[in-house]
């Protein structure tokens, strides 16, 4: 068992949850709007609909004559509880660094760069159970990256503010993230190639990694749980509707990938931050792997038709998107 | 068979007989045999090198003489070439007995509604389990002037001129390429013949095994080819793709390759000028309707591309006659878009085995 694949459980139990149905078809509403376009942007699931409700007014008033229908009060709590349900899920997730290093917690929440206000508290919808919520903490408990976390942790660190962590794990993701799927940062390389693995500088670099990669496998985590609320599948590219595919990269942060598809029943588009399956004998690699999409290049004209290029990070059986640095940092 | 073999020539007919003359020899032959693993027997190269050498006797006369007679000396020229690439690419001589298919043109107006019907195991089934493998004719199911001359993809455009309401057998496809992605596309004016595109596509055999689902745009059909999948479809005399709509014979579908498709029609042509003079001699010496300038043109085409399909059947490549200036390598142009295209996969970065 690994934690990708009771994440996939987790995903099954969401698909029986008695809320399911209606905050799906609620999702599916808002995505169809002007809000979901909006949505798309934050990338941050269901509070992305809760974020562009309360900005409403600055929002209308900044992209004139867009109109925002605001949400009803039951729809805004049902978002809320689904959005809160989530959270607790990431806090159980990490309950073990809490009491050991509590000023880190803030930095692995995936959700801690949005600014929202407190969210309404109303009628509970489950869709997640304490049952569930609990199976999952307890597999992730088992990611390295906290192990490595742990065993990385100095005086240094340890004096190491809540706002000191946020800012340094931030700016690692921002680092990995404008790197692109098929490079390692040259700073990671620099470290990796000059530093023993003993030194004071690589164990900071790896204990502030290690929650990096703590809270990029949480991401990973929310949005399987996100597209679980929204379909039974995960999006597929294999045979039926790859065009053809174009880099791949395995690098010290991870593999990298891009390829040309076709939009179409099995997968009609793809938005940043979406969660992939590849299945495809040509790329040398075990089919079925997980992909993240960091990158979505689309493309229509009468001439040529429609063709959505995807740049995707693979991500490991931790949910992890960084599995390589982590190995080697 | 898509390895294409570019071959320079300025004089293709010629040319193409030069390469098929080689197995007017039997050392030649005898050498084929063996590296396909076939035992050699100087018989049987004496058989194979006597028919290239009399099919080329016969294309050659049939290039020479009036169209009084001509289709029936191309017709000899197709059945003895047959007969000789069959025995190489099999190691044995077939057993043959008779055409395996007859004429029927009692009563036709045109030469679209002469019929030629497969019967039994005969000379045009034996070929066709080598040429154009899979296809089992159904006998005494009637395959007509009109269906053979409309899946000639070089006859496109003179087989819709001539026959207003006739539905073409044979698709254009021209191929995009481009940095991000090469495709296929269909001109929705190729398919005007069809009440609606979909009456095509769902004729043209194994099509989901070797594209994606088709795109329908205003004005095209795009069409991508499935990442390793076999590819489908044929090409002209003048390397243009074509998809085959296929034929429906008792319920079945059949998709003919070029070669047996052209061997059907010079065998209808032959007969219909051997054996039907009162139908022929009018049709040749005063037409009114431009049907002759098809005929005229298929029998051209048969002329030139016939012999060169089944060179690319022995040589298993797409042997293509272009004339163009050799000894120069153009690196001018920026290469840099098809360096990221080349290497189907590309792998770059510090691999996990160099870390360690």
């Amino acid at each position: 068992m690994s934690i990708r694949s009771d994440a996939y459980d987790i995903c099954k139990l969401i698909w029986d949850s008695p809320s399911r149905e209606y905050l799906k078809s609620l999702l599916l509403k808002l995505q169809a709007s002007e809000a979901g376009y909006l949505a798309r942007g934050q990338r941050a699931q269901i509070l992305s609909f809760l974020i562009i409700d309360q900005r409403k007014p600055e929002l209308e008033k900044k992209l004139h004559p867009l109109h925002i229908v605001p949400l009803k009060d039951e729809e805004r709590i049902l978002l809320s509880n689904a959005h809160r349900q989530i959270v607790q899920l990431n806090k159980e997730c990490i309950a073990s660094l809490s009491p050991k290093l509590p000023q880190c917690i803030k930095s692995i929440d995936p959700y801690v760069k949005f600014g929202y206000e407190q969210l309404p508290v109303g009628v509970e919808y489950d869709i997640l159970t304490e049952k569930t919520i609990e199976k999952m903490a307890a597999s992730f408990s088992k990611h390295p990256a906290i192990e490595v976390v742990l065993h990385s942790m100095l005086p240094d660190t340890t004096k190491m503010t809540e706002g000191k962590y946020a800012e340094s794990v931030l700016t690692i993701s921002e680092t990995l993230f404008k790197a692109g799927v098929f490079d390692a940062p040259s700073d990671f390389q620099r470290i990796l190639f000059s530093q023993a693995k003993d030194s004071i500088q690589r164990i900071i670099a790896r204990h502030i990694t290690a929650l990096t990669c703590i809270q990029a496998s949480l991401s990973v985590l929310d949005q399987l749980v996100y597209q679980a609320i929204l379909s039974n599948k995960l999006p597929l590219l294999d045979k039926n509707n790859i065009i053809e595919i174009g880099q791949m990269s395995k690098n010290l942060v991870g593999n990298g990938l891009s390829l040309l598809y076709q939009p179409g029943e099995q997968l009609v588009m793809s938005n940043i931050c979406d969660i992939v399956l590849v299945k495809s004998e040509a790329l040398g690699l075990p089919l079925g792997q997980l992909w993240k999409v960091e990158a979505v290049h689309h493309e229509y004209s009468q001439e040529f038709g429609s063709s959505e290029e995807l740049t995707l990070r693979e991500v490991d059986e931790n949910l992890n998107p960084f599995g390589h640095l982590l190995e080697h940092i | 068979m898509s390895d294409v073999v570019y071959i320079n020539s300025e004089n293709a007919v010629k040319d193409q007989w030069n390469l098929l003359a080689q197995y007017a020899y039997p050392t030649n032959i005898v050498r084929y045999l063996q590296q396909h693993g076939f035992a050699d027997s100087k018989k049987l190269a004496e058989y194979v090198a006597g028919c290239f050498r009399q099919s080329e006797a016969y294309f050659v006369a049939a290039e020479n003489s009036p169209i009084d007679i001509s289709p029936l000396l191309q017709y000899y020229g197709a059945v003895t070439l047959l007969a000789g690439a069959s025995a190489m690419i099999r190691g044995t001589q077939l057993t043959i007995k008779g055409h395996g298919m007859t004429l029927n043109a009692s009563n036709i107006k045109r030469i679209a509604d002469a019929q030629v019907i497969p019967r039994g195991k005969g000379a045009l089934q034996q070929f066709t389990d080598i040429f154009s493998p899979g296809c089992s004719f159904a006998n005494g199911e009637p395959w007509t002037m009109e269906e053979i001359l409309g899946s000639v993809p070089d006859l496109k455009q003179d087989f819709e001129t001539c026959y207003q309401e006739a539905i073409p057998y044979a698709i254009p496809i021209e191929i995009v390429k481009r940095d991000r992605g090469s495709l296929e596309r269909i001109s929705k004016k190729d398919l005007a013949r069809f009440k609606v595109p979909e009456d095509a596509l769902a004729n043209i055999e194994n099509l989901l095994q070797s594209y994606l689902v088709p795109e329908h745009t205003n004005q095209y059909i795009i069409l991508h080819r499935k990442i390793k999948s076999p590819e489908i479809g044929t090409y002209s005399l003048f390397n243009q793709k074509h998809l085959q709509i296929a034929h429906s014979k008792k319920a079945k579908k059949l998709t003919l390759s070029q070669i047996i498709n052209m061997f059907m029609g010079m065998f209808s042509l032959g007969f219909l000028s051997r054996y039907h003079p009162e139908f022929w001699n009018p049709f040749v010496r005063s037409d009114e309707t431009g049907e002759l300038l098809l005929v005229e043109k298929f029998i051209a085409v048969c002329q030139r591309y016939f012999p060169n399909l089944v060179l690319n059947e022995i040589q298993q490549s797409r042997i293509q006659f272009v004339n163009k200036t050799k000894g120069i390598l153009d690196l001018s142009i920026s290469s840099s878009s098809e360096d990221s295209k080349q290497g189907f996969l590309k792998v770059r970065g510090i691999s996990k085995g160099k870390i360690l």
